[in-house]
């Protein structure tokens, strides 16, 4: 555990090296960033001018959701989505042998190589937004459910890292698909609408968007008070049953993996 | 016109041998406008909505179908190419020894990518609106039929032409991720990703009319869908070619400019 802490702690102190070397392009990051978060808002803002109540939810609850989703994928691509758009190229171009004769586990280089640290903006940007959205429409929260929320966000970025990691695991048996990390970033689009909006699906279809439909929407219902025990039971035993299949399906496709040496 | 038919189809059979990186593609292109279809087909059901009576669901279903497609075939994806392979890896000058034009070589490298890609979208519009024809939303004369696809063909040469203008920066810039997203997100915001442009506020319209994108996202898909009048077809078409023209010049600007500073090391 030791030998995996101290290397995780060398790969920040990478990862703020090339920041530093890189000073135009973290700048450039950081805009792309701020950018990516105000469009999910000014995006809510327009989808629910006109309109008082959608899915169960009020205008008002919906920004607040988008706000959340905001600090949930600033999380996630704080300390994942990179290593993700690299593991296609990794595995495509050989690579992968490197890291697999190295004296550490795979799935921890794999996923923990990069670190976008400009994301950090994106949760700030999450953080302000969803303080201001309490504030201005008077939602009914208070410290105890805001910070209750948090545990769940983690579950969330759990499991956003389990699909994430055994989509892009399908490269080992089809190296060109390496784009899949951009179908994977268009996924993240369902985590703006809450789960009831998935209700109305066919049920195999609602199976199978289940734990993207828990990511955000359960913390935010815990913050607004309006969470339900199955939901959070849910939650809490998909995170952790994904992050384990996660585990599974790569060793299962290292079987088939033919190095490029 | 025989050689560039050649380079067409020596082109798409390369892009043919990755259908299946095109299809992933598609299914990340289609997911954003399915679920905003989902979110009006529900705003609509509920008659507290102000925004219930000014839309029908036949109106949204097919605009955010025919987006699918014109997201797919419209949209062109050359600027990362030319900027991170052609200009920084110096690529480009295998491009300046051939008896072509570059900008016809990246036409021709661009266009079979969206015809197949264009083809999944077309192929997933036909199956839903076999299963769903009272939702399906033409045109209803020949004049509309074949101005849509005057501006459909107009649409794909505009976005064309501001990419390659996109591309031309990194001539000047380290690195255009940064433009190419801040780009990407205007697009979203004034091309009528986000919702069609009838349902936007008179302002955000009048912005979004002023600007480039809305002539090779939002117009088309308003064409196809018929809601478009004779005179509107009309001036669709003159505005899209008054930006065709003027991303025209500024690539050539930008081109010679940019080949004076263009240094490229290797074999």
């Amino acid at each position: 555990m030791n030998r995996y802490f101290n290397t995780y702690i060398q790969l920040i102190k990478l990862n703020i090296a090339t920041i530093l070397m890189y000073r135009t392009n973290f700048i450039n990051d950081v805009v792309a960033s701020i950018g990516w978060g105000l469009l999910t808002v000014v995006s809510t803002l327009l989808l629910t001018r006109n309109v008082t109540s959608v899915f169960g939810w009020t205008g008002p609850e919906i920004l607040f959701l988008v706000a959340w989703f905001n600090i949930t994928a600033g999380v996630f691509h704080l300390f994942f989505s990179r290593n993700f758009e690299r593991m296609g190229q990794v595995i495509h171009k050989g690579e992968l042998d490197l890291i697999l004769l190295k004296p550490l586990n795979s799935q921890f280089l794999l996923s923990s190589w990069i670190m976008s640290l400009h994301s950090i903006i994106r949760v700030i940007i999450g953080v302000i937004l969803t303080l201001f959205i309490i504030y201005f429409y008077h939602l009914p929260v208070t410290w105890g459910s805001f910070f209750s929320g948090i545990p769940f966000m983690l579950f969330g970025v759990a499991i956003l890292y389990a699909v994430w990691f055994m989509a892009m695991t399908i490269c080992v048996w089809n190296s060109q698909l390496s784009n899949i990390v951009n179908l994977l970033y268009s996924l993240n689009t369902l985590l703006k609408y809450p789960i009831e909006a998935y209700r109305e699906m066919n049920i195999i279809i609602f199976m199978i968007v289940l734990p993207y439909a828990l990511l955000v929407s359960t913390p935010t219902k815990i913050i607004l008070g309006r969470w339900n025990m199955f939901e959070l039971v849910g939650m809490m035993v998909i995170s952790v049953c994904m992050v384990w299949a996660s585990h599974l399906f790569w060793n299962f496709a290292l079987r088939s993996y033919t190095s490029a040496s | 016109m025989c050689r560039f038919f050649t380079l067409f189809r020596l082109h798409f059979d390369s892009a043919f041998q990755q259908r299946g990186r095109s299809f992933v593609w598609f299914l990340a292109s289609i997911i954003p406008p399915v679920l905003l279809m989902m979110y009006w087909n529900s705003v609509m059901k509920s008659t507290q909505n102000p925004v219930a009576s000014m839309i029908t669901p036949a109106f949204i279903t097919s605009y955010y179908v025919y987006y699918s497609i014109a997201i797919s075939v419209f949209v062109a994806h050359v600027e990362y190419e030319i900027a991170e392979i052609d200009i920084k890896r110096g690529e480009l000058s295998r491009y300046l020894v051939r008896p072509y034009p570059y900008i016809w070589l990246k036409f021709f490298e661009e266009l079979p990518w969206k015809l197949i890609q264009g083809s999944f979208g077309l192929i997933t519009a036909i199956c839903f609106f076999l299963f769903f024809p009272k939702l399906l939303s033409l045109p209803h004369d020949i004049f509309f039929v074949v101005g849509a696809f005057l501006i459909a063909i107009s649409a794909y040469i505009l976005c064309f032409m501001y990419k390659m203008v996109l591309g031309m920066c990194a001539f000047w810039l380290e690195d255009i991720q940064g433009i190419g997203q801040i780009s990407e997100i205007v697009m979203v915001i004034f091309g009528g990703s986000i919702m069609p442009l009838i349902l936007m506020p008179e302002w955000l319209r009048v912005v979004c009319n002023s600007m480039p994108f809305a002539y090779f996202l939002y117009y088309p898909i308003a064409s196809f869908q018929g809601v478009l009048s004779q005179t509107e077809v009309f001036a669709v078409l003159g505005i899209q070619w008054m930006w065709i023209g003027f991303f025209m010049g500024l690539y050539m600007i930008l081109w010679r400019a940019g080949l004076k500073i263009f240094t490229a090391s290797g074999s």
